[in-house]
């Protein structure tokens, strides 16, 4: 054997010895980027700067008219993008105020639209049919105290309506905008928050909130409780999804998962297997729409806060509530890939005005 | 009893006042009158010195009340028996605003596009926006000093002339809906009770300056009068003439019709039982 050969064997076995560390040299693995590695990626990482969690899957420009919809956490994110000058539809603005804790407390500048928090897919594709249907749903009306709410977004007028006839009138207009921001956008941004919800067996409608927590009196011959499965809410959000393209052909999805807690569960669980269950189904859900449309990307604001490296420290005391730093953690991680300006103190503030009536849940305890 | 000493701060639409107060002094019952105005919200930029004084670094501002008040730079709050508050945001503008774009569900001819406001949100509303104006600022800081009477003028409806502008064309519709005369009626409820929280009484603009409920007579707004720029103002320039073509400020003619009111509301303040002087 030529001598020679004996530095280059070295160079060879000393490769060798490197790569048997990432695995073997004809694996999957081998020559995987640091953040495909528990230990590199997670373990030895500070959670505030974990890179390469989310990589967009398209542009969304400063231009693009959004939408933005879904549970309360929703709601930084509608706030996160008009902060940073990206160009939030808003189609029902309070009347004489900018974006105020009184216009915020009557539902205006919350979304796009006037339609409050929407916890569950199927509230959101009854929403869609409803606003785009040619002729008027009936309208659901709760009652209490001599005042009238609509029972599809009961918070956004917390003294209620002088009558029946004026909620009808006041939704008959926010569905007409709502048919507008629906024919007008181009990004579309949803963020899941339940599975857990009530319907209205009469009407064949799906409940934000169940009955007797804002307004209206819980009748359980009327009244049903309904956990929505994997198949339920895949099949909902494929049919939005569809019916959307049809109205508006061309909208892209963005998609995250609330990761709020619930604050109570209906089922016969305990609460923090109901909210693991009840988180899991909406994150395989969102990865399985993320596997089949390409117009749509999940963003991984759940991952960010509720995985188990964050500690919990991105909640609150109260274990529930995202604390400033979690949101501000998960908005820098997409505007990362977002081209986006500076953000604005209304972003900041954002994270203390939010309008949950799912908490409202919490008075229940005794 | 009456006032020894009156304080009347405000903004433009003071001048229409200290034009008929001049005019007509012994129309209040007061020993002393001292005046103090600035430009639109330029109250805003009042802060208290040494616990009792009003003052302002804003050059445009001292400028324009010194020429009013004849030298003085700063209001000594401890000084005065009533305080007047003219303007300052204490105004019918709000509403108007709101009615731009929207509509009570009580209106029967609420036009398409116009998405219906609830009555509650039209209170709420005029509460914030009343109490974040500078009159209820100022008032909160009189009131923290002195518990002499604080009276609030409101600034003028509008010219029955706005309603021919064209940016203004709208209002015409407004005043003819069935709920108008309800809308004016409340925006005054709005005001008084947003006054009495910070210890002040609300002086409503009278019935016979109105030709229609929210609209102020013509007459009352030919030759309007309303500050003169710091550049020309002193002493005896103080005030300007206004344009025909603003609705929103009125002349000597309507600030001797409001005297009368705020006489009233004096003698209400120092006279009569349980009248301001006794509440506070």
């Amino acid at each position: 054997m030529d001598g020679n050969l004996m530095p280059s064997f070295d160079k060879l076995a000393s490769a060798a010895s490197v790569r048997e560390e990432r695995g073997t040299g004809n694996s999957p693995y081998a020559g995987l980027d640091e953040t495909k590695f528990w230990r590199s990626g997670v373990a030895e990482t500070n959670p505030l700067i974990m890179r390469g969690l989310y990589k967009k899957r398209f542009e969304i420009t400063q231009e693009d008219p959004i939408a933005t919809a879904g549970s309360c956490f929703a709601q930084h994110i509608a706030a996160n993008f008009r902060a940073r000058g990206f160009r939030v539809i808003d189609k029902e603005r309070a009347p004489g105020l900018k974006d105020t804790a009184l216009a915020r407390a009557y539902g205006y500048g919350v979304y796009s639209a006037r339609y409050a928090n929407i916890y569950t897919v199927r509230q959101l594709l009854e929403l869609l049919r409803e606003a785009t249907a040619a002729e008027p749903w009936p309208v659901l009306v709760w009652e209490k105290g001599g005042r009238y709410y609509d029972a599809l977004r009961p918070g956004v007028e917390p003294n209620g309506l002088g009558s029946r006839r004026e909620v009808v009138a006041h939704r008959e207009a926010h569905l007409g905008r709502v048919r507008q921001l629906f024919k007008q956008t181009r990004v579309f941004v949803f963020t899941m928050g339940l599975t857990e919800a009530w319907i209205d067996k009469r009407a064949g409608r799906t409940l934000p909130t169940c009955p007797g927590t804002i307004a209206g009196t819980f009748d359980p011959a009327i009244h049903t409780f309904k956990n929505f499965n994997y198949e339920e809410i895949l099949a909902d959000y494929r049919t939005f999804h569809a019916e959307l393209a049809a109205f508006n052909p061309g909208v892209r999805h963005l998609v995250t998962v609330s990761p709020v807690p619930l604050t109570a569960t209906a089922t016969d669980q305990h609460v923090l297997v109901a909210t693991m269950q009840s988180k899991s189904i909406l994150r395989a859900v969102a990865g399985q729409l993320y596997a089949e449309f390409p117009d749509l990307d999940y963003f991984p604001s759940y991952e960010i806060i509720a995985a188990h490296p964050s500690r919990g420290f991105f909640f609150e005391g109260n274990l529930r509530s995202v604390s400033p730093a979690g949101v501000e953690t998960v908005m820098r991680t997409f505007f990362e890939q977002h081209e986006a300006k500076r953000p604005t103190r209304a972003a900041r503030k954002s994270a203390e005005e939010l309008q949950c009536e799912e908490a409202l849940l919490e008075a229940f305890q005794s | 009893m009456t006032a020894n000493r009156l304080c009347f701060i405000g903004n433009s639409h003071l001048a229409c006042v200290k034009l008929a107060i001049d005019a007509e002094r012994d129309a209040l019952p007061t020993r002393s009158v001292d005046y103090f105005a600035g430009s639109g919200y330029l109250i805003d930029k009042f802060h208290v010195v040494d616990d009792h004084f009003l003052s302002t670094r804003d050059e445009y501002l001292l400028t324009q009340m010194t020429s009013i008040s004849v030298g003085q730079d700063r209001i000594d709050m401890r000084a005065y028996d009533a305080f007047v508050l003219v303007g300052l945001g204490l105004e019918y503008r709000d509403l108007f605003q709101i009615f731009r774009m929207h509509r009570l569900h009580s209106d029967a001819k609420r036009a398409a596009g116009r998405a219906p406001v609830s009555d509650a949100y039209v209170t709420d509303f005029l509460a914030e926006a009343y109490a974040t104006r500078a009159g209820y600022w100022l008032a909160r800081k009189i009131r923290r000093v002195t518990s002499a009477p604080v009276i609030f003028l409101s600034s003028p409806y509008p010219a029955e002339a706005i309603i021919s502008d064209t940016v203004n064309r709208h209002l015409l519709k407004l005043r003819q809906t069935s709920y108008y005369q309800d809308l004016v009626d409340f925006y005054v409820q709005c005001a008084d009770s947003a006054a009495a929280t910070v210890g002040a009484s609300f002086i409503p603009q009278s019935a016979e300056t109105q030709v229609a409920p929210g609209f102020t007579r013509a007459d009352l707004n030919a030759g309007a009068v309303g500050l003169a720029p710091p550049k020309v103002s002193d002493a005896k320039n103080w005030h300007r003439e206004k344009s025909t073509a603003d609705p929103w400020h009125m002349n000597a003619d309507f600030g001797r019709a409001r005297l009368s009111d705020i006489a009233a509301a004096i003698e209400v303040a120092f006279g009569a039982p349980g009248g301001l002087r006794q509440s506070v």
